[in-house]
């Protein structure tokens, strides 16, 4: 098992090498190009990362230093170009943007659009392919649909798979020459990343992030009839306000056996001990470290820690997946430790995966 | 209105296929009197599927009144893989068809897991058995069309690429033309409103229109293409893809995903993860809808699908010269 490391143009040529040391022996970036974003700006981009300068490479100089970094180090660089949709009028400025990349002799390429694998096809690229999370990989048979007819290298398995889940794909995928990646740390999305077709921008709110804020609203569907109590209504006037009318049982309906949504809003309370559960909460948002003994058992190939943009946040994160990764035994007890918030770890909202076992002796103690 | 356009009717389980006339049913919202629209509607956004089904019902009217009526069930399940209809639900919705003498299309989901893909597989024997080999598939994932390729090749020619793998820009705030959206223009030195009108351009584009994917999707068996309205539009080449194009209506998805707050009513772990439990399947009873105050017009949430209601702009699809050839009318969200 290894680590795939999200860089981004705040990086230098140290900063991969220590990044190297803390277990990265694979990197992953994006590039935009000048003249993609005098024309199209930063919120359509090839890449899914299209909140600003700091999540991608925009300069061929800084990719052509960052990839020598890399291979100097003695790791490997894919680059993304993982956007989910492609219109046909950006094809140009891809092929452009792709023969650039080739100079720097990147591993492979992270595609979620078949189109664009297509047109890597087509413009003769035969370098590995690494499905994206973005093509939505939720079974066996979807990655045989691409494994048939591409050179794929590695497939991202979408983030809101259950353990087992995974464990089947990772079963039923033995001996389809595939390696296979799960992400385990950072935010993980409201919704699912390959499903989630909102505009995502550094200079207005962002729907994912005002989904975790808005109040939730839960109640009752209108019962089949509502369109009979209407009509009635219209036809009885002002007699309807009383006990024993079709409106007051459609009143009633929509008010009975009402459900409290989750707050995610909620500030967690502290208990005393350790750090508190905001700090972690900013840093990892979601965190998945004690998914990690399961996915080794299993035979996942790689963790991603994404994380371009995020330049502080990278180390400290990289560091505790790194210690997780190569613990003996990274039980929940361990993982739980090394995050040191036993407020964080206690709401399960922040964990990436649902893993049990973490919960139970708490729950029950 | 010259091009004839086929009119599809949208049923997502039996049990609201069996009340397609209360769905039908048009009742002058105007009539009923504030005071009582105050306690039915409320400012509650989970009821914005109800009042929003009164309004669509009116656009419906005006298509039959001008000769057009429905002569396609779409039946089946996108969003939700628990949910898909089992066998026997996929053959009464197919004998309704052809009671009705209309034609069928089976929906099949997205986001698939091996254990989903087998309940289609399910669904799709049965149809085979049935001799409905004139029934269409709207295919929404690509471990689904694995199987059809393999194990089903005459649905060949019969397919549809499902709304779930067109992966069109739908957020509809922040897309509507002249609207001035923010942009971040940092390190950008075009003009800001180049810039917005250019993205606005793209979000119009699709993967569709590129010919080297397009000639593979030829060569897939899709002869149909399923989209959602936006208010930037689809732009559709000359020749249109070669394909038929249809548009859901009035109800147009936004983002979707396998974790769902209304599963999460009564299991607060599922709210954002997937769990080897059961589902209690709440979404059946219950509407769960985030209040995004930046939407003009409420987005909805029906079980792990944020959706928004078209009619705001639908009209610049229905007034001018159509650019498809299916309307799928959505009388109830389709979960």
């Amino acid at each position: 098992m290894f680590i795939t490391f999200g860089l981004d143009a705040n990086d230098t040529p140290d900063r991969i090498r220590e990044y190297v040391k803390y277990g990265a022996e694979e990197f992953f970036a994006g590039f935009v190009p000048r003249d993609w974003l005098s024309k199209y700006g930063w919120e359509v981009c090839p890449n899914r990362r299209p909140l600003g300068g700091g999540y991608n490479f925009t300069q061929v100089s800084e990719l052509a230093e960052m990839s020598e970094a890399v291979h100097k180090a003695g790791a490997r660089l894919n680059l993304a170009i993982n956007a989910h949709d492609n219109g046909s009028e950006r094809v140009p400025y891809l092929r452009d943007m792709v023969e650039t990349m080739e100079q720097f002799n990147p591993d492979g390429y992270v595609v979620a659009d078949p189109a664009i694998m297509f047109c890597l096809k087509e413009w003769g690229i035969r370098r590995p392919l690494h499905i994206s999370t973005g093509t939505g990989c939720f079974s066996m048979e979807s990655i045989k649909f691409f494994s048939d007819k591409f050179n794929i290298r590695r497939v991202v398995i979408p983030r809101k798979l259950s353990i087992s889940e995974i464990g089947r794909i990772v079963e039923q995928t033995r001996g389809m020459n595939v390696e296979l990646e799960v992400m385990i740390i950072g935010y993980r999305c409201y919704f699912n990343d390959e499903n989630c077709h909102s505009i995502h921008s550094g200079a207005r709110r962002n729907l994912c992030g005002d989904m975790l804020l808005a109040k939730m609203h839960a109640s009752n569907r209108f019962p089949d009839d509502w369109k009979d109590v209407a009509t009635d209504l219209h036809a009885s006037g002002i007699e309807v306000f009383k006990e024993g009318t079709r409106l007051n049982e459609f009143a009633r309906h929509l008010t009975t056996n009402q459900m409290t949504p989750y707050d995610f809003s909620v500030d967690l309370c502290a208990n005393g001990c350790g750090v508190e559960a905001a700090l972690p909460k900013t840093l990892y948002q979601n965190c998945g470290l004690c998914s990690i003994k399961h996915f080794r058992d299993m035979g996942i190939d790689c963790l991603k820690v994404p994380l371009r943009g995020a330049t502080d946040f990278k180390m400290p994160t990289l560091a505790i997946v790194h210690a997780a990764m190569t613990a003996p035994d990274p039980n929940p007890e361990f993982c739980r430790k090394l995050i040191n918030s036993p407020a964080f770890c206690d709401a399960r909202i922040h964990c990436y995966y649902d893993v049990p076992e973490a919960h139970v002796k708490r729950e029950n103690g | 209105m010259s091009k004839k356009i086929e009119l599809a009717i949208y049923f997502p389980d039996l049990h609201r296929l069996e009340m397609i006339d209360d769905f039908l049913k048009i009742i002058d919202a105007r009539e009923i009197p504030s005071y009582l629209a105050t306690v039915m509607f409320s400012l509650n956004p989970n009821n914005y599927e109800f009042t929003n089904n009164l309004s669509s019902l009116s656009w419906i009217q005006l298509f039959q009144d001008n000769g057009m009526d429905f002569s396609r069930l779409y039946f089946g399940q996108e969003f939700c893989q628990n949910l898909t209809p089992p066998a026997e639900e996929v053959e009464h919705a197919y004998y309704f068809s052809r009671q009705m003498d209309w034609d069928f299309t089976y929906v099949t989901g997205g986001y698939q897991t091996d254990v989903g893909i087998s309940k289609i597989v399910e669904n799709l024997t049965r149809l085979r058995g049935l001799g409905a080999d004139d029934c269409e598939v709207v295919v929404n994932d690509w471990g689904v069309l694995n199987v059809i390729h393999r194990d089903f090749p005459e649905l060949k020619g019969r397919l549809v690429l499902g709304r779930l793998l067109n992966k069109q820009t739908r957020l509809n705030l922040f897309a509507q033309p002249g609207m001035k959206f923010p942009v971040h223009m940092n390190g950008i030195e075009t003009v800001e409103q180049e810039i917005r009108d250019m993205q606005i351009q793209s979000y119009r584009d699709v993967s569709l229109s590129n010919p080297v994917y397009l000639k593979e999707v030829h060569e897939w068996g899709f002869t149909n293409a399923d989209f959602d309205m936006t208010p930037q539009g689809i732009y559709r080449p000359e020749g249109g893809w070669d394909m038929t194009m249809g548009l859901y209506y009035p109800w147009a998805f936004i983002a979707t995903a396998r974790n769902c707050p209304t599963a999460g009513l009564a299991d607060p772990v599922r709210t954002l993860m997937m769990t080897d439990k059961p589902c209690g399947k709440l979404c059946k009873k219950y509407n769960c809808t985030p209040l995004l105050i930046q939407f003009e017009t409420p987005a909805v949430q029906r079980g792990p699908t944020l959706f928004i209601y078209v009619g705001d702009f639908a009209e610049h699809y229905f007034l001018q010269s159509p650019n498809y050839e299916r309307l799928i009318f959505e009388p109830c969200l389709p979960i």
